[in-house]
């Protein structure tokens, strides 16, 4: 299985290397144009996650995990901050008016928007990890492979 | 992410931000119109044509602006905000956004932030709109 896996500082000026490391990594496995977008969201929406929930805004490391399977695309985000599962959180209803909506929640919607599927697991040792599954449709094969990065 | 100020003359005074690089959080934009709205900004343009991506402290930070700068006006009453963007007759008389790259076009879509926000093709077109 190929996976593109890279460990960065839990800090949010770090957010433009995720993008690019995520935007690369889809593009090497050969995903559509709005299937790569909706990973580069999604992964800059958990990383943000961390940062400010998990880290609460302090030090910390944010792995980031891309890979395929069949034909879904799959995202893991890991940090070993305090425990913190984005599902627990309430999304706002964009169809309400505004003075109804709060504006926490937006990053679990977007997730949640584009991704088929989010799980949330936590271990002393092995930190919290949201895993994303996006399933592809008329996926393109990649053109070639690259070795996995750690 | 980098902000320039602008200052530009339509029907009435408009500021203009124009905003390069990703936003990827909110204190800096907000930060920035609280300044322009305690130096007399009431109505503002953000041009967004050089922002490849916005992650959602970006929208929390269009939400506070907007916030800050709705009045009192009849217009804009709890009630004329709400059945206007239920109705699609709503957008938001101070805070107009230029020419979103796609990304973030998008996001702004899929948040039901164009209900309220005005999208325009170039600076001149939303500061004419005022």
């Amino acid at each position: 299985m190929q996976a593109y896996r890279r460990v960065f500082e839990g800090r949010l000026e770090q957010l433009p290397a995720i993008h690019e490391f995520v935007d690369r990594a889809t593009t090497e496995l050969g995903l559509r144009e709005d299937d790569a977008f909706a990973c580069r969201l999604s992964v800059d929406e958990a990383a943000t996650n961390a940062f400010e929930h998990a880290y609460n805004k302090g030090p910390g490391k944010v792995e980031i995990a891309v890979w395929r399977e069949a034909d879904s695309i799959m995202l893991c985000i890991r940090n070993w901050g305090m425990p913190f599962d984005p599902e627990a959180i309430a999304v706002p209803d964009v169809t309400r008016p505004l003075e109804e909506r709060g504006v926490g929640g937006l990053g679990i919607f977007l997730m949640r928007r584009f991704m088929d599927e989010i799980s949330y697991s936590f271990d002393p040792q092995e930190g919290n990890a949201v895993t994303m599954c996006r399933r592809l449709e008329r996926a393109v094969e990649p053109e070639h492979q690259t070795v996995s990065e750690q | 992410m980098e902000i320039t100020v602008s200052q530009e003359q339509g029907r009435m005074p408009v500021t203009v931000f124009h905003v390069r690089g990703p936003v990827i959080e909110e204190e800096q934009l907000q930060t920035r119109a609280k300044e322009a709205y305690d130096a007399g900004t009431r109505n503002l343009v953000i041009d967004l044509s050089e922002v490849p991506y916005m992650a959602s402290p970006g929208l929390r930070a269009l939400h506070y602006i907007f916030t800050m700068l709705r009045t009192a006006e009849p217009g804009e009453s709890d009630d004329a905000v709400r059945k206007g963007i239920a109705s699609g007759t709503f957008k938001s008389p101070h805070l107009k956004l230029v020419k979103p790259t796609r990304d973030v076009h998008e996001i702004l879509k899929t948040t039901g932030y164009d209900m309220f926000l005005d999208i325009h093709k170039s600076v001149k077109d939303a500061v004419a709109s005022f």
